[in-house]
């Protein structure tokens, strides 16, 4: 199936940066990528399945401070020609961008690839199809309540080639599963929704998500409001974790610090968190999704220290950035295809466990809210303050260490950094697409119901 | 193009398909963002695929590739034609393509002067130039100007078991968009225009100074604007705003993927009285109103030519909008609703052109009509939701008194069910206007952005609900 190779993508790589060299750029690169994906939908008892290959280039073309990029989705040489000449000529309408130096240089490190399953460049949607029917039987036969329930299977084997003028040439390869189920359950009276998922880099078992989906689902039945909002303890799931801790990327990145929109800008060395936070930007761990040899630029991916102990001990730098400061890149110049240009992220993130598990960590709550299942609303934070308010759908009443009744939907709000100066974790690490997140305890956030 | 098309519909019939068609691609998109005359954004991209939709055994499949290769191409059918297979073991629902109108022949798009043809200066001389417009009109008070430039276009090939046809692509749209402030007060503004049109469509009232003036001066009458008229009034809402109310509250309703699944709020309701005798909304592909074209689709992505849909006629629900199967399971025929937003997904039901039907009063004579209310202008935002509600900020709006446009307000929000809507409308005029945009497409199951028209004459309505910027 694969009737490309990753040698292929690095060669055409290259090739396509000195076209636009050629085309008049002073300097220029190219990433050349190539996925496989499939994506398998069933939303009650219809089918919508998908899957294909496609790859193309991502072309940026450097004329003195100027920078040009442009993209074709096809690797016939016409094609990639016209992108590169395109490059040039956008680059060339482009204003000066005084804080731009140049495309990276090589770097000489050890970069790391993650784990890669064969088996997803061969499988097709058909092969999934069974999954997810038995995952959404699986949730219809846990619980007589259950109403719909829906259900995604992802796959997807990506290769990418990526070459620049300065020496830069290298590629890496990733394998992508993602299983996930939403279940609505109706008592008559009120309808609540459940979820879960398994992500990897393998093709994965499903049983018992759909399973879990449904107990969630149900368990969150008769809910009862707040009669008032309640100030204190917030105990987030290893998935909602996750989600909330996605929000420490903007933080973190040497772009939002340098434009003055991070909150962490002047703290590096100092306590910005509890002393049991520790994050690191951890490259190397074999299984995560973000795992990745080099990053968008060619350049290789690190370990690092972001938070250590609650002290900042690192920002997130790509090349751009890097320079600005006089720095190297620390290899988080992430592209999640062609079509886009290089931007920092995490490669993944990992939170060191602690010995306590959730129960543990829910005994210690004497007023709170345990959060589970999904949140809404956090792309409407205000990533520069940290301020949030985001809605949970799955979310309890503790009292005295122990689950007093389910929520209806619940507000959650706060301040993300704030937040992360009261975080307890707990010893629960589970795969997320940022990383792997524990359950995490805060207090301080409000959570609110309607009556 | 064509021969690997065929080649995958003879690949999918032989593996035993009830019916396949092969789509292909070659689109050209390109968009430029300047604020305060410097050039921020630009992109170019490419975009050239295959892809492959499989009825068999009561189920479809959909793969697709941009390799494009006689292999690649076999393959994808093959792999279309797995899916319908497996997914057919697994539900009990059937999906069948209903009998249609195939296209045949070759759409072109007939424009003075292609898009493509115009240089990336000229682009970028454009948006400046409507910039420095605004500039001089908002004087002191500007704080900020944003102008963009977009445009799409390419050929579309389809070719099925029944159908062959190979369809012109284009969208361009160019907008201004004025920030003012004065003391603590903000306000802001925009103009733009586009739709399936040659650039020179941006001249005359559509010209970048036009524009450009048009968002500051209107940017510095909210600044100087009288507080928002909460509250229920005698309204009338422009082209625009009266696009966005056919297409994001009451079109939606109408496509029968969400009627069948029973979500929508019209499901069984065809040939009941929805709205009053004046509320007529029409959806469709190619429109005739010269310099307002809308997005022309002159068939659809399963290559059925693209019929026009009355969905509403003076108030009665006439119509869904159908696909191949959801008018198979209907029972009717399909309308030429099917569209992708690209070749990596399959076709499902969607919208063209969307609009309220022109009446025949002047504006004057609407307004002399309204008396006393609110005429809202536009949208910034806002959102419909599926039981019907909405709530849409309008980009600008007045207070009118006596039949006439007095002051301009800070800012309006228009709300309320879009069936009470239609049970309100009380006149419309008669120019009729279809509006496509290059930026915020329609968006559905992951599909986004999907080019589309709409639009209306101008509509009196008896009442409506209004708020501020904080309704809602």
């Amino acid at each position: 199936m694969a009737e490309v190779e990753l040698s292929d993508l690095i060669g055409l790589a290259e090739r396509v940066a000195s076209w636009t060299k050629a085309a008049g750029a002073d300097e220029a690169e190219a990433y050349v990528a190539w996925a496989k994906d499939t994506y398998t939908t069933l939303q009650g008892d219809v089918f919508s399945t998908r899957e294909g290959v496609s790859a193309g280039v991502g072309v940026r073309a450097v004329i003195g401070r100027k920078v040009g990029f442009a993209s074709a989705s096809s690797l016939e040489e016409a094609k990639l020609r016209s992108a590169a000449e395109k490059a040039v000529e956008i680059a060339r309408v482009r204003p000066e961008d005084p804080k731009f130096h140049r495309l990276p240089d090589p770097v000489r490190r050890p970069a790391r690839s993650g784990g890669f399953d064969e088996q997803i460049i061969e499988i097709g949607a058909a092969d999934v199809v069974p999954q997810a029917k038995s995952v959404s039987s699986e949730a219809l036969s846990a619980d007589r309540r259950v109403k719909y329930v829906v259900v995604f299977i992802y796959t997807q084997a990506y290769m990418f080639g990526v070459a620049n003028t300065r020496g830069i040439s290298c590629g890496d390869r990733a394998s992508k599963f993602m299983g996930i189920v939403e279940c609505k359950v109706s008592d008559g009276s009120e309808e609540r929704t459940g979820s879960d998922h398994v992500y990897g880099r393998r093709i994965a078992e499903l049983a018992g998500i759909g399973e879990r989906a449904a107990r969630l689902a149900a368990d969150s039945l008769g809910a009862r409001g707040l009669d008032q909002p309640v100030v204190g303890h917030v105990l987030f799931d290893s998935t909602t974790a996750s989600m909330m801790l996605s929000m420490l990327t903007y933080g973190v990145s040497a772009r939002s610090v340098q434009e003055g929109r991070s909150r962490l800008e002047g703290k590096l060395g100092k306590q910005v968190a509890s002393k049991e936070l520790t994050i690191v930007d951890d490259a190397w761990m074999k299984d995560g999704l973000g795992t990745v040899a080099y990053d968008g630029e060619g350049v290789p991916t690190t370990v690092k220290p972001v938070i250590e102990d609650g002290m900042l001990r690192n920002y997130l730098y790509d090349s751009y950035a890097a320079h600005i400061e006089g720095k190297k890149s620390t290899g988080n110049g992430m592209r999640s295809w062609f079509t886009s240009q290089p931007s920092i992220r995490e490669v993944n993130y990992m939170v060191r466990p602690s010995s306590r598990s959730p129960d543990d960590l829910l005994s210690e709550v004497e007023l709170g809210v345990y959060v589970r299942g999904d949140l809404m609303g956090l792309g409407h934070a205000n990533y520069v303050t940290g301020d949030f308010s985001v809605v949970a759908t799955n979310a309890f009443l503790v009292r005295r260490g122990s689950i007093e009744h389910p929520l209806p939907p619940t507000t959650i709000a706060g301040n993300f950094y704030e937040m992360l100066k009261t975080a307890r974790v707990g010893s629960d690490l589970r795969l997320s697409p940022i990383g792997k997140i524990p359950s995490i305890l805060v207090s301080g956030l409000t959570a609110a119901t309607r009556r | 193009m064509e021969d690997l098309l065929a080649l995958a519909v003879r690949a999918g019939e032989e593996a035993g398909a009830e019916l396949v068609e092969a789509r292909g691609e070659d689109i050209t998109v390109f968009s430029m963002r300047s604020e305060k005359k410097t050039v921020k954004l630009v992109d170019y991209k490419r975009i050239v695929g295959v892809g492959v939709r499989v009825f068999a055994d009561g189920a479809t499949g959909y793969a697709y590739t941009n390799m494009l290769t006689r292999e690649a191409v076999r393959e994808a059918a093959v792999r279309a034609f797995r899916i319908a297979k497996a997914a057919s073991r697994h539900t009990k629902l059937r999906l069948h393509p209903a009998e249609c109108k195939p296209a045949r022949g070759t759409f072109r798009v007939e424009v003075r002067r292609h898009p493509g043809e115009a240089s990336i200066d000229e682009k970028k001389e454009a948006l400046h130039a409507g910039e420095r417009e605004a500039e001089e009109a908002a004087g002191r008070l500007l704080a900020t100007t944003i102008s963009r430039y977009g445009e799409a276009y390419g050929w579309r090939y389809l070719v099925s078991s029944d159908s062959e046809a190979r369809v012109e692509f284009l969208v361009a749209s160019m907008g201004f968009s004025v920030v003012c402030k004065e003391g603590g007060e903000m306000a802001d503004a925009a103009d733009s225009f586009g739709g399936t049109v040659g650039f020179e469509a941006f001249t005359g009232e559509h010209s970048p100074e036009v524009m450009g003036g048009n968002a500051a001066r209107w940017a510095l009458e909210k600044l100087r604007g009288v507080k928002p008229p909460v509250g229920k009034h005698r309204a009338l809402v422009d082209n625009r705003l009266a696009g966005v109310l056919a297409h994001e509250s009451f079109g939606h309703m109408s496509e029968y993927d969400f009627v069948a699944t029973g979500g929508s709020p019209l499901a069984g309701k065809i040939g009941q009285r929805l709205g009053s005798s004046e509320a007529t909304v029409v959806d469709e592909g190619v429109v005739g109103v010269e310099g307002y074209p809308g997005f022309r689709v002159p068939c659809d992505d399963e290559g059925v030519e693209a019929r026009r849909v009355v969905i509403l006629e003076e108030g009665v629900l006439r119509s869904y909008l159908h696909t191949r199967w959801t008018a198979s399971l209907a029972g009717v025929e399909p309308t030429g609703n099917a569209r992708a937003v690209d070749y990596t997904f399959e076709p499902i039901c969607r919208m063209r052109n969307t609009y309220f039907t022109p009446g025949d009063l002047t504006l004057e004579e609407a307004l002399e009509q309204l008396r006393n209310g609110v005429y809202a202008c536009g949208t910034a935002g806002g959102q419909a939701n599926f039981d019907g509600s909405f709530m849409f900020k309008a980009t600008r709006g007045y207070l009118v008194e006596g039949g006439e446009v007095k002051a301009a307000f800070k800012d309006v929000a228009i709300l309320g069910h879009i069936l009470e809507f239609l049970r309100n409308i009380e006149a419309k005029t008669g120019e009729l206007k279809v509006y496509s945009s290059f930026f915020g497409g329609c968006g559905k199951m992951g599909q986004a952005p999907l080019y589309v028209g709409l639009g209306g004459p101008h509509i009196l309505v008896k009442e409506a609900m209004f708020g501020g910027e904080r309704v809602g």
